[in-house]
């Protein structure tokens, strides 16, 4: 058998209709392979980037009637504050809609637009958004991970001056996520198959030393909640070295993107008359009372403040609740043993600003 | 220019168009393939055209001559003329710096230290097959087992036929200038043949050699890093990448030549399965293996000079095999390294023995799983870059591994698991393609995987083939 093999014999039985039929279902097949391999990278990948993205964007049109409070904003927020907690202390719905910090603002505003069109304003909007968001441009491919036909119009790359090829990562991203996530992909099968094979001590020990893999798999609530728990002090130590250095080196200021997404939230609050505040995600306390970052922080409220100083439906809380080191992943990112603080937290800012005390 | 580039889908696309649209004219037909083919070098380095033309010209000259002369001595003095022009090129771009260096090295050695110069001239993607394409016509017209193309276009096409112009197959005229000169057509079975064989050959590329290549070259570039397991491991890599990288361009060129109603020589039959060295080269870029043995080993005197002239031809023969390969050391030690094994395989042939076992499926896969480990070490000598790399390498080869490797092994498994399950089909059907036996439904639900894999399993930009450095 195996000295086989040696020639080509078959000439295939084919026509026209045939060799048609064969490039139709070969076109299927890759739809169909494009369609499983994004389904997977939103529920089980290991950018979890994207798998939040996906999420809050599921839970959004799922939602079936409307929620009282709105919460927008980065991973701080999405993994900071729990609705079910303004739920007991408050008894008013939420509903998290926080997603990745490379937003900026405009996913905000897209969650919002899309949310108003449905159920009419909240009573309130919160954005809570890490300190250093306020300067970051929105990134093109992730307008291509929005489920909403218009990222692709000629209108928003116009919004967002994207050029040519910006527009082509956009496309790619929507489109083709075999090509734009194949890094993801691979990274997410060997992750799968690491997972199949070792047990809970081996995997931790292999998330530890590859900073692609997730800390831990999150929970995904039905509220738009991200519970993720376990602390990392070694990613927290090198994270917060990271922050000292942007805090040193940068001036704190509002990019265009946000000023615009901030600008038309503002918009938005004043049409619909609701309240909007901005709240800092909560930080590593060390961080926090390093005088570099106070003055950082302080600056970017004061920016902050000028900027929307002509609306008064828009509130800026001009301080950060610090954290220590055994309950933080990274310097902004709580475990689940500290949301309860935190939304706590929250909540206790907004009804001071309601009472005029902040 | 790249097959596995978007340019050169574009480039295809458009040459086939044309292409069809002359099919009622071979002349022009012939003129847009050769235009294209001139178009598809010229992309890579204009420049280097010129090569391809004087080789041309040389070879379809020195045909005429040796066809219309009837004094023997002149036909032979024509051959001469194409040989040592060919083998004059080739030598001027490949192997004058490595023999000049060699031999300054060598009397450095020796205490007599000499400035030797050198080109340093751009090697031309190709030139390797082109010119053994081109000057075996002039061999062949001479021996006369092909007829002297009498038409400059015909014969300019066989020389620069784009799919197969810069790493073979290694045509031969007499198979291939009739092809040119009838008129040929463009059919279903053609089609949906070359469509098999192009996804398929971009499969082994792009998914199964180009993500072998990661591990491989992890473990080659800096070899002295690494021990044992890792370092048979990054040997098994090289092994599965040039496989899929070789044989993955010799399909999609014969995929590409089958649309347009060309046959081309089949280059690799499962290599891998041979159960012994000379089975190996009747497996492995067939087209190099059987022009070394028709022009080389047979003139040499084949095996018509008892025993020691036929190991002394066989090891000739793989040595100048390793030399065609690149102007090094290590590729002379690997021709060298094959050459050893055919002449040990031929003797234990020669004092078989009860101990040796006869033809079963059991004992070809006894004689497979020694064939093949042999075949990986020739590998090792294959990839190494200098004689250091080949110390370093043996040095650490035989060590304890410390290093975690096995989800190394798991990826190489899961990238030669779909070759291996193909080969296994077409050894068992006896057909390199069985594929196309499959119900039509399954055969697009394959075409689309192996388009779907291609895409997600990409390492990066177009990884250029290995053998275009020949």
């Amino acid at each position: 058998m195996l000295e086989r093999g040696y020639e080509e014999r078959t000439t295939p039985e084919t026509g026209p209709l045939r060799v048609l039929v064969v490039i139709v279902v070969m076109a299927l097949t890759v739809l169909a392979a494009e369609w499983g391999v994004g389904r997977f990278l939103d529920t089980k990948g290991t950018n979890l980037g994207y798998v939040y993205i996906a999420h809050k964007w599921r839970v959004l049109s799922k939602l079936d009637e409307p929620v009282d409070w709105v919460m927008l904003g980065d991973s701080s927020g999405s993994q900071g504050f729990d609705p079910a907690v303004l739920e007991d202390r408050l008894d008013k719905s939420a509903i998290n809609l926080g997603t990745i910090g490379n937003y900026g603002l405009s996913d905000d505003l897209w969650m919002l637009e899309e949310y108003i069109d449905r159920f009419g304003p909240p009573e309130k909007v919160l954005l809570i958004h890490v300190y250093d968001v306020w300067h970051r441009r929105l990134k093109a491919n992730l307008i291509g991970r929005i489920p909403r036909k218009w990222v692709l119009s000629d209108e928003t790359a116009e919004t967002y001056d994207f050029d040519e090829e910006e527009r082509r990562d956009i496309f790619l991203n929507r489109y083709v996520r075999l090509f734009a996530e194949r890094t993801s992909l691979r990274k997410s099968i060997e992750y799968a198959y690491l997972r199949m094979v070792s047990d809970e001590e081996e995997l931790a020990e292999i998330r530890r030393k590859d900073r692609a893999l997730p800390i831990e798999d999150p929970e995904l609530m039905d509220s738009g909640f991200v519970r993720m728990c376990g602390a990392a002090t070694k990613a927290l130590k090198r994270d917060a070295r990271g922050h000292m250095r942007f805090v040193r080196k940068r001036r704190p200021r509002i990019s265009k993107d946000n000023q615009a997404a901030l600008k038309a939230i503002a918009e938005l609050a004043r049409e619909h008359e609701f309240e909007v505040y901005v709240v800092n995600g909560p930080v590593y306390e060390r961080l926090r009372i390093k005088p570099e970052f106070k003055k950082y922080f302080d600056r970017q409220v004061k920016n902050l403040r000028r900027f929307i100083k002509d609306y008064p439906e828009v509130h800026v809380v001009d301080s950060a609740l610090g954290f220590d080191g055994d309950k933080l992943q990274n310097v902004d990112h709580i475990t689940c043993e500290a949301t309860d603080e935190y939304t706590q937290w929250v909540i206790d800012r907004v009804l001071a600003v309601d009472a005029g005390e902040e | 220019m790249l097959f596995n580039s978007w340019v050169f889908l574009a480039f295809f696309a458009a040459t086939f168009a044309a292409y069809w649209v002359t099919s009622r004219k071979l002349v022009l037909q012939n003129l847009v393939l050769l235009i294209a083919s001139y178009v598809f070098y010229g992309w890579w380095n204009w420049k280097f055209l010129g090569l391809i033309v004087l080789s041309t010209a040389i070879d379809y000259v020195a045909g005429l001559k040796i066809a219309d002369e009837e004094d023997d001595a002149k036909r032979k003095r024509w051959v001469a003329v194409s040989c040592v022009s060919n083998l004059g090129i080739l030598a001027a771009f490949k192997y004058f710096d490595f023999f000049l260096g060699s031999l300054g090295e060598a009397l450095a050695m020796v205490g007599m230290e000499a400035a030797m110069p050198s080109l340093e001239w751009v090697l031309p993607v190709g030139i390797s097959f082109y010119t053994f394409q081109s000057m075996s016509y002039s061999i062949d017209v001479y021996r006369g087992e092909t007829k002297a193309s009498r038409n400059p276009l015909d014969f300019a096409v066989y020389v620069a036929f784009f799919p197969q112009l810069v790493a073979g197959p290694i045509e031969r005229s007499s198979r291939f200038l009739p092809q040119v000169r009838q008129k040929r057509s463009i059919t279903t079975a053609g089609l949906e043949a070359g469509l098999f064989l192009v996804l398929w050959g971009l499969f082994k590329k792009v998914v199964v050699a180009d993500n072998a290549a990661v591990i491989a070259n992890a473990v080659f570039d800096d070899a002295a890093s690494h021990q044992g397991m890792e370092l048979w491991l990054g040997a098994l890599a090289f092994t599965i990448q040039i496989y899929g990288d070789f044989s993955g361009y010799s399909d999609i060129a014969r995929g590409l030549a089958k649309t347009m109603g060309f046959e081309l020589m089949v280059n690799f039959k499962l290599p891998y399965f041979a159960v012994s060295p000379s089975d190996f080269w009747r497996r492995w870029h067939v087209s190099l293996s059987s022009w070394l043995r028709d022009y080389l080993y047979i003139p040499l005197g084949g095996n018509r000079g008892g025993a020691v002239g036929t190991y002394r031809n066989l090891f000739l023969t793989m040595l100048l095999g390793g030399l065609w390969h690149g102007a090094a050391w290590h590729f002379v030690l690997w021709g060298a390294y094959h050459g050893t094994l055919l002449i040990v395989f031929r003797l234990a042939g020669a004092v078989r023995g009860p101990w040796l076992p006869r033809k079963t499926l059991w004992a070809d896969l006894l004689r497979m799983s020694v064939m093949f480990p042999l075949t990986v070490g020739g590998w090792v000598l294959f990839r190494v870059q200098t004689m250091a790399d080949l110390q370093a390498f043996l040095d650490g080869a035989f060590t304890s591994t410390e290093a975690e490797v096995g989800l190394t092994a798991v990826i190489l498994a899961a990238l030669w698991a779909p070759v291996l399950l193909m080969q296994l089909a077409q050894a068992i059907s006896d057909d390199l393609l069985v594929a196309l036996r499959l119900p039509v439904l399954l055969r697009g639900v394959l075409y689309g995987l192996f388009i779907a894999c291609c895409v997600a399993f990409a390492t990066g930009e177009s990884i250029e083939f290995i053998y275009f450095q020949f």
